[in-house]
């Protein structure tokens, strides 16, 4: 029995300690299960306040503590931030709570266990829980600082409390985990708003300043793309292009960025000798410093205006800055100008010249009027073995070659051609070449020798036959007196089209023309002379032996005249060549040259010569009597007008000029008006004038230009009195 | 459609409950965990024959939540008599369940007069509650409703067990029953009406129980987890004359499992009894 009982006490003691086991074991399940519900209630709460409600509530609820509350610390005194009471509705129950210092100090260290409410004043009156006790425990978070939870419990089971301080604790922590997390995420949104409202100011600004700069790129490169001119940007520092326009890169390649200057504009692989960028970098300090200059680029072949200076450009300390204009038309315009300036100048200096050699050629005429006129009908009259026909006859050569510079002087005026003729150049070669003129030459200058070369037949120009000849002696000359010690003078003659109007020939038209070469090998003409030889005296020691200083003026004016190029080339030392070019004429306007003929006598028909100058009237008429015409003169147009109305005459010769009465084209009309059949020849000192131009347009029959020289002046009557 | 609840003041407490139907009241009074709610298969199957009043005790369903009151059984008590008494229907055929047939067995015991019968359904009784622990899960009951009242997956459980068939536990059913706990004022009510149960009230009438002259049916879900078959039989031995009914597929929640039977075995007793 006793056994038994022993056994049963055993057995007994057993199960309560199983029993306590068990216990404690379903305690600390439901403590976890407890954790887990309040973990679970607070997980995504987002009210501070929410959460230690719902702890509170949970703890209050499954551990059966009748108060639990939490409220921030300030020194003593607790201020409610909420709290869980079972058997109140009452929302301030238990409050005011106040800590003694002692366990307000106790908190420092953590959590605190009050047997009773000895140390702390709560509003838990003695009738309704006589026997409390509680546990606080502090805490710190983000949101309320410094504060407490306390828990209350009734002692009806003992005090229970501190078998439940870790439990409450890990719930605490978890509360104020949850708390801080709220706070931190609270804070984190704030600072995420506010961070993206700065972002997208951010954004927006550096959008509108994107837009802004796309704008003004897109502007400046518009602008410099609409430039005709080249511009471009350099780097100093490797000579790479940093930006080119539009027209750079149609000129010299799409690709030209990020190339070196030197390889893209001039196909080099080192800079440039002239490159501008060290003298642009030098002076860099002083304002506005820019460099400007002209070029002819080998690449493309054009003239380029340059501009340079040093300008700011982005991540580089110097960038050159090249604007090209294209000056190309303008250079030609330019030197077109100026060969029309050249011409300009030319030509009024040749007209300067003309006004005063034609006033000197209209005296010396007169002059040699005498002079040429006299031995002409002297030696008519004398036998051929008389003793001063020698005297005469040298008298009358003189004579000629004082009318040849008279007629020089008058071909540099420029007052049109006397004769306008079929001429036929071969001809005028062959009759040259059979000239005393070029005889004496030979005799003159030995060591020359003229070669002939192909001189084509049948180059027929329109003009004068007189100054076309003068034309060919006179390069001749120069030729023979370039060559100093022994040469060759090689003359041509052949047919010839420009392929294009040559530079200065303004009277160019398409069409064939004739181009005759006369060449030397003498000492040629230096350089600085070049551009010089065909002013009116201009004369060098070489060029000028004839002495005039008007021989190659007068061959200049010559081609002119007769719508002419001359071109000239020649190398100091070498030699010279003049090539001259004459407009072929049409073959309708060709006509049998003709010959020179003999003096053709008249047969006693009568004129009325009109001369104001005495003694010119005297030579004319002792001519015109020579050749057996009946002759009357009048010292005025007046007096001619006078003279016809109360005589018939066959043939009026006229002189132009008469002053101080009527000149010859007044006194012309006026014959008209009472005559108009009356036949009148024209006769001046001067090239053919514009009244003589009129009176041959009204129906006089001829002109002729004085002196009065036998042969010339029984044909011209002759071919007159026959109209 | 449902109708609302109607309102009676009794001591300034706010008394809710439904009424339907006419002729001699029967009073249906729920227990824990429930309310009025648990009746509504009951109600459509008395009302033809009976004025049917559904009640809500004090701190629960549509009735006022004080903490200051106690939710005990002898104060259900008096407020049932005051209600009753309130709306003039003494006296009344009382029908509790589980809690409510504790204090049916009170009300018995005090105010015989005021009833025709009275009808206990799994009820409460002498000591055999509410701290017995449940086997199942070695708690004590109190913990387990402290559990459900903040954990809807702990409260699904407790009504589950109360279920004999399983596959009525509906949203429909959970919603009803979770309903008073989606408020703290609920949760801290139905705390407190766990924590006012004393089976002492009960134990004190033990002897009283023998002297009731009523009709009495006590009605047992052989199925009920939670009260255990003794209390049925113990009830039926000290109760005179009293019927012992005995439904093999009902749960603790037999208004749910079998409403049809029990509302058979109460029409038919009522009947009787008349």
């Amino acid at each position: 029995m006793n056994n038994q009982q022993t056994e049963i006490e055993k057995l007994r003691a057993t199960v309560k300690v199983l029993e306590e086991e068990n216990n404690q074991l379903s305690e600390r399940a439901e403590d976890a299960m407890l954790l887990g519900l309040v973990a679970e209630a607070i997980e995504g709460l987002t009210e501070p306040s929410a959460v230690i409600d719902q702890v509170l509530e949970r703890i209050s609820i499954l551990k059966n503590l009748p108060f639990v509350t939490c409220g921030s610390l300030l020194e003593c005194a607790v201020e409610k931030i909420a709290s869980y009471v079972a058997f109140s509705d009452e929302p301030e129950t238990g409050y005011p709570i106040q800590l003694t210092p002692e366990v307000y100090r106790e908190l420092s260290d953590g959590p605190y266990l009050l047997d009773d409410l000895q140390n702390i004043s709560t509003g838990l009156t003695k009738e309704t829980s006589p026997l409390w006790s509680a546990l606080l425990i502090p805490f710190h978070c983000h949101q309320y600082g410094d504060g407490v939870f306390l828990f209350f419990d009734r002692q009806t089971d003992g005090n229970r409390l501190p078998s439940m301080l870790f439990l409450l604790d890990q719930v605490v922590r978890l509360a104020i985990g949850r708390l801080d997390n709220i706070f931190l995420s609270r804070q984190l949104a704030f600072l995420n708003a506010e961070l993206e409202e700065q972002v997208l100011l951010k954004t927006k600004d550096l959008r509108t300043a994107n837009t802004r700069l796309t704008e003004i790129y897109e502007r400046f490169v518009s602008v410099l793309n609409g430039v005709d001119s080249y511009v471009h940007v350099t780097d100093t520092r490797d000579y790479t292009i940093l930006f080119a326009n539009k027209t750079a890169k149609e000129l010299f390649g799409e690709a030209i960025e990020g190339q070196k200057c030197y390889q893209v504009f001039r196909q080099k692989n080192t800079p440039c000798f002239f490159c501008k960028i060290p003298r642009l970098l030098a002076t860099r300090t002083e304002a506005d410093q820019t460099v400007t200059w002209e070029s002819l680029n080998p690449l493309t072949g054009k003239w380029f205006l340059n501009s340079e200076r040093i300008v700011d450009w982005p991540d580089v300390p110097a960038a050159l800055l090249t604007v090209g204009t294209n000056i190309t038309d303008l250079k030609k315009a330019e030197e077109e100008k100026q060969q029309l300036a050249q011409s300009l100048h030319q030509a009024q200096k040749m007209e300067a010249i003309g006004v005063l050699a034609g006033s000197i050629a209209h005296d010396l005429n007169n002059i040699l009027s005498g002079v040429v006129s006299y031995p002409d009908l002297l030696l008519a009259t004398m036998p051929p073995d008389a003793p001063l026909r020698k005297p005469l006859e040298t008298i009358r050569a003189a004579g000629a070659r004082a009318t040849k510079i008279v007629q020089g002087l008058l071909s540099l005026s420029r007052r049109g051609m006397q004769v306008e003729e079929p001429v036929d150049l071969s001809r005028l070669f062959s009759d040259y070449l059979e000239s005393p003129e070029y005889r004496e030459l030979l005799i003159h200058h030995k060591k020359v020798r003229v070669v002939t070369g192909e001189l084509q037949k049948g180059l027929v120009v329109l003009g004068s036959p007189a100054h076309l000849s003068n034309v060919l002696m006179n390069l001749v000359n120069n030729a023979a007196e370039a060559i100093q010690d022994g040469g060759v003078i090689t003359l041509g003659l052949e047919r010839f089209e420009f392929a294009n109007q040559p530079p200065g020939f303004t009277a160019w038209r398409p069409g064939p023309y004739a181009r005759l070469t006369i060449s030397d090998t003498g000492s040629g003409i230096p350089l600085e002379y070049q551009e010089r030889i065909f002013e009116p005296f201009f004369s060098s020691k070489e060029l000028g032996r004839s002495g005039t200083g008007l021989g190659l003026a007068v061959v200049w004016g010559t081609v002119t005249d007769h719508h002419g190029y001359i071109e000239v080339a020649s190398n100091e030392g070498q030699g010279t060549r003049f090539h001259i070019s004459l407009p072929l004429v049409k073959s309708d306007k060709r006509r049998e040259v003709p010959p020179e003929g003999l003096p053709v006598q008249g047969q006693g028909q009568s004129i009325l010569l009109v001369d104001d100058n005495e003694q010119q009237r005297l030579i004319a008429s002792e001519i015109l009597l020579h050749l057996g015409y009946k002759v009357r003169a009048a010292e005025s147009g007046e007096a001619a007008i006078s003279t016809l109305q109360d005589n018939s005459f066959d043939l009026v010769i006229l002189d132009m000029l008469m002053p101080p009465g009527i000149d010859g084209l007044e006194t012309y009309k006026r014959i008209c008006n009472f005559n108009p059949r009356q036949k009148v020849i024209i006769v001046s000192g001067f090239s053919q004038s514009e009244q003589a131009r009129e009176a041959l347009a009204l129906g006089a029959l001829q002109y002729v230009q004085k002196p009065y020289a036998l042969a010339k002046i029984s044909q011209v009557v002759h071919r007159a009195l026959l109209g | 459609m449902k109708t609302p609840p109607s309102i009676c003041n009794v001591n300034g407490l706010s008394i809710a409950y439904q009424q339907e139907g006419s002729g001699e009241t029967v009073l249906l009074v729920h227990g824990i965990t429930t309310y009025s709610f648990i009746w509504r298969r009951i109600v459509p199957l008395l009302r033809d024959r009976f004025r049917v009043i559904s009640v809500d005790l004090l701190g629960c369903g549509g009735s006022a939540k004080p903490l200051d009151v106690s939710y005990s059984l002898p104060q259900h008590c008096e407020i049932l008599r005051q209600f009753i008494e309130c709306l003039g229907v003494t006296p009344v055929h009382f029908v509790g369940h589980d809690i409510g047939g504790g204090i049916g067995q009170l009300f018995a015991v005090r105010y015989p007069e005021k009833l025709h019968s009275l009808t206990l359904i799994n009820s409460v009784g002498h000591d055999f509650w509410p701290v017995q622990p449940i086997i199942a899960i070695r708690t004590p009951i109190i913990r387990q409703l402290a559990m459900a009242s903040l954990d809807i997956g702990a409260f699904r459980l407790v009504v589950r067990r109360g279920l004999y068939h399983k596959e009525m536990l509906t949203e429909e059913l959970m919603d009803h029953f979770w309903k008073p706990m989606r408020d703290r004022a609920g949760r801290r009510a139905f705390l407190h009406f766990a924590n006012c149960l004393n089976n002492q009230h009960l134990v004190e009438i033990e002897e009283d129980l023998h002297r009731i002259k009523l009709p009495v049916q006590i009605i047992r879900g052989d199925a009920d987890l939670y009260l255990s078959e003794a209390i049925a039989v113990k009830l039926h031995n000290d109760i005179p004359g009293s019927i012992l009914t005995r439904i093999a597929t009902g749960g603790h929640f037999i208004q749910e499992d079998e409403p049809e039977s029990l509302a058979e075995a109460i029409g038919l007793s009522l009947k009787k009894q008349r």
